[in-house]
């Protein structure tokens, strides 16, 4: 960590929103050290939807929950790195400073949005909460504020539905309430949506995924989209990081990933969804042998080495730097799968 | 492929019912129709799928034409013989033959036993054999579904969910049986561990030929084991067709609906003005009158708001059930 809040860098000319450096958090338990996050590079910029792909342990919500700082200490220990937030090091910030940034230009919503509301006020009352706490304004004021809100994320009777509380909404009403909180603020710079359409019915999740994308353009801002399904990435990032047991395998603009993908997790990782093209009329998916290693045990290679198919012996020893493959995209492999699709 | 023509379907099951009574602290109890007068044939060795939203009754069909529910109402039929009379030791020999793998890794399997007492347990329930030859054929059906025998002293919780949900299948398929439902058997499991359960799944059955029941909300994981679908929504099948003619031209505006909501994994073929369907899924309690689809439908009319459809043939081998596609 530095001491300074304010870092200068020349990313702010490069519409750079967030920048996280050389972020590693791991988790100190009875066990042993989780190293749930390593020496993690990621850039969001301005008014952009970047998708971080991975499946369960990779430590995509880890990082969110970083950014935010929301990481329980203890256990979990942010053992290095930087994350700016408009050139300010989110990580040195005084605790009271970091709670105004939270919900006002930084804002979260959950997979489960029951979990997330509170079962004893009624939803208006809890988005007029944020209006009451960022902008100092009456109750009043701020309750049809919340209206006005729940009318943006297109809940029908919008008075009405104010004065309900969570029991009484749907799962898709209640991600749209969530969503209207997130955006209750002057100037949202960021949301981060932690699966936020995995607990809802596939039609309901066109809705908010469609929402979420008009939103985005008519307020400017920036989102961070955690995903584990690549149908979801491929219809709403415009950005791809692909996680895997806690590193940062390929970064990539979405067309790029999908169709020139590098390293041979984020191959699988496409190969074995059920929706993928290459997938029609396949007799058998292409799967990934093997499962998640565990982190607990981890040593300094590639993490994905046991389960790769182009593994060779400096896998085993090291993670390899980062290479390059064109404009912005990344990975990190010492054996990547070629341009042509074969193995180099 | 035809099953609907097979003379003798594997499992047959006519105008199914399954109700159940909801009595919350106030007001009268209420019926919620889980499942609404469903008929479906399944031929030996195919695979049909179920797929729709929550609520729609799914589980509960696959639940009630194993009769694990008793059934409220309609007739079931295993192999030409009537099943749902039969109980006790009729109903156990018929059982034999059909088996169930679950949604939950975690919870289907008892965290206090074996993995191989859970794995040999419906073969000692049905006394294949002695001693020896239950081991002998734990250990086979082990090995089968990718799971080292050396494991069967380990308890459930010392497995990863993937092989948790191998041990699921082992347990349903010791007995060999001839039918399986799979109520949203992959659901729970990362991607790349839902790939290597379905191939597995696909390869057991090439293997042993057992007619399958797919289960699902993932139409993507629907489409691709099934060579039929059944779509359903609040308790109804709305539409019924081969695969191929089901993904290519869906015809009942529910099924065109949930085609256009599925996110493609191609973002080069991203479309910005896609026809997203309105409205969340009614009550199952209290489900709209007639077509239970209308207050969502775009092609909605008085009729629809009236009288529910029937579903009817309105191509070869393809079946609707939607006023407006009827209507041609």
């Amino acid at each position: 960590m530095t001491d300074t809040a304010t870092i200068e860098t020349s990313a702010t000319g490069t519409g750079e929103l967030l920048g996280i450096d050389n972020l590693s958090v791991s988790f100190h338990t009875r066990r042993g050290v989780v190293k749930a996050v390593r020496n993690l590079n990621l850039k969001i910029r301005e008014g952009e939807t970047l998708a971080l792909v991975g499946e369960s342990g990779c430590g995509k919500s880890v990082t969110a929950h970083a950014i935010t700082r929301l990481v329980p200490m203890p256990p979990g220990v942010i053992e290095s790195g930087i994350i700016r937030f408009r050139g300010t090091n989110l990580l040195s910030l005084p605790e009271k400073e970091m709670r105004s940034l939270r919900g006002s230009k930084i804002s979260m919503i959950f997979q489960e949005p029951m979990t997330s509301l509170n079962p004893v006020f009624t939803v208006g009352t809890q988005i007029a909460e944020v209006f009451v706490t960022h902008e100092k304004l009456g109750r009043k004021e701020a309750f049809a504020r919340a209206v006005e809100l729940l009318d943006l994320v297109k809940i029908p009777d919008p008075a009405k539905r104010a004065k309900s509380y969570p029991h009484q909404l749907s799962g898709g009403m209640r991600q749209r309430v969530m969503i209207a909180m997130a955006l209750a603020s002057p100037e949202p710079g960021l949301m981060i949506a932690d699966e936020p359409t995995t607990a809802l019915d596939v039609t309901i999740q066109a809705q908010i995924l469609q929402l979420l994308n008009e939103l985005k353009k008519g307020v400017g801002m920036a989102l961070l989209l955690i995903t584990h399904d690549m149908g979801v990435v491929a219809e709403t990032a415009d950005r791809v990081a692909v996680m895997y047991a806690g590193r940062k395998v390929e970064d990539a603009p979405v067309e790029e990933l999908f169709a020139n993908p590098r390293h041979p997790y984020t191959v699988g990782l496409l190969g074995c969804q059920c929706s993928a093209p290459s997938n029609r009329n396949a007799v058998r998916l292409t799967s990934i042998s093997g499962s998640v290693p565990d982190l607990l045990t981890l040593g300094d290679g590639c993490p994905f080495a046991n389960r790769c198919g182009n593994v060779k012996n400096e896998c085993m020893e090291s993670f390899p730097d980062v290479s390059t493959a064109g404009e912005d995209h990344e990975f990190r492999c010492h054996n990547p799968i070629t341009e042509s699709g074969a193995s180099s | 492929m035809s099953a609907e023509r097979n003379p003798t379907p594997l499992l047959a099951a006519r105008d199914i019912q399954k109700n159940f009574r909801i009595k919350d602290d106030r007001g009268p109890a209420q019926t919620l129709k889980a499942v609404d007068g469903v008929s479906l044939d399944i031929a030996p060795g195919e695979v049909v799928g179920v797929v729709g939203e929550s609520g729609c009754g799914k589980s509960t069909l696959g639940k009630t034409i194993l009769r694990m529910y008793e059934p409220d109402g309609g007739t079931l039929t295993w192999k030409g013989e009537d099943m749902t009379a039969v109980s006790g030791a009729e109903l156990k020999v018929i059982r034999k033959d059909i088996q169930m793998i679950f949604q939950d890794p975690y919870s289907s399997l008892n965290p206090r036993k074996k993995v191989k007492n859970i794995i040999s347990q419906p073969l000692r329930v049905h006394a294949q054999g002695d001693k020896d030859e239950i081991t002998r054929r734990t250990e086979e059906v082990m090995r089968e579904v990718g799971i080292n025998p050396v494991y069967g002293r380990r308890y459930p919780h010392q497995f990863s969910g993937g092989q948790r949900q191998r041990i699921g299948i082992a347990r349903a398929l010791a007995l060999e049986p001839e039918f399986v439902v799979c109520d949203e058997a992959v659901s729970a499991l990362d991607v790349s561990i839902q790939a290597q359960i379905l191939n597995l799944l696909l390869d057991l059955k090439d293997r042993h030929g057992f007619a399958n029941l797919f289960i699902s909300h993932d139409l993507s994981v629907v489409e691709f084991i099934s060579e039929r679908i059944l779509v359903m929504y609040l308790g109804r099948i709305v539409e019924k067709a081969p695969k191929t003619e089901l993904m290519a031209e869906p015809l009942h505006p529910y099924t065109r609906a949930l085609l256009a909501a599925f996110p493609i994994a191609d973002p080069s073929v991203r479309s910005t003005k896609k026809q997203i369907v309105v409205g969340d899924v009614p009550s199952p309690l209290n489900p709209p009158t007639g077509c239970h689809f209308h207050p969502r439908c775009p092609l909605a009319t008085d009729r629809c708001r009236e009288a529910y459809p029937p579903l009817v043939e309105v191509a070869p081998g393809r079946q609707a059930a939607c006023w407006e596609v009827s209507a041609g």
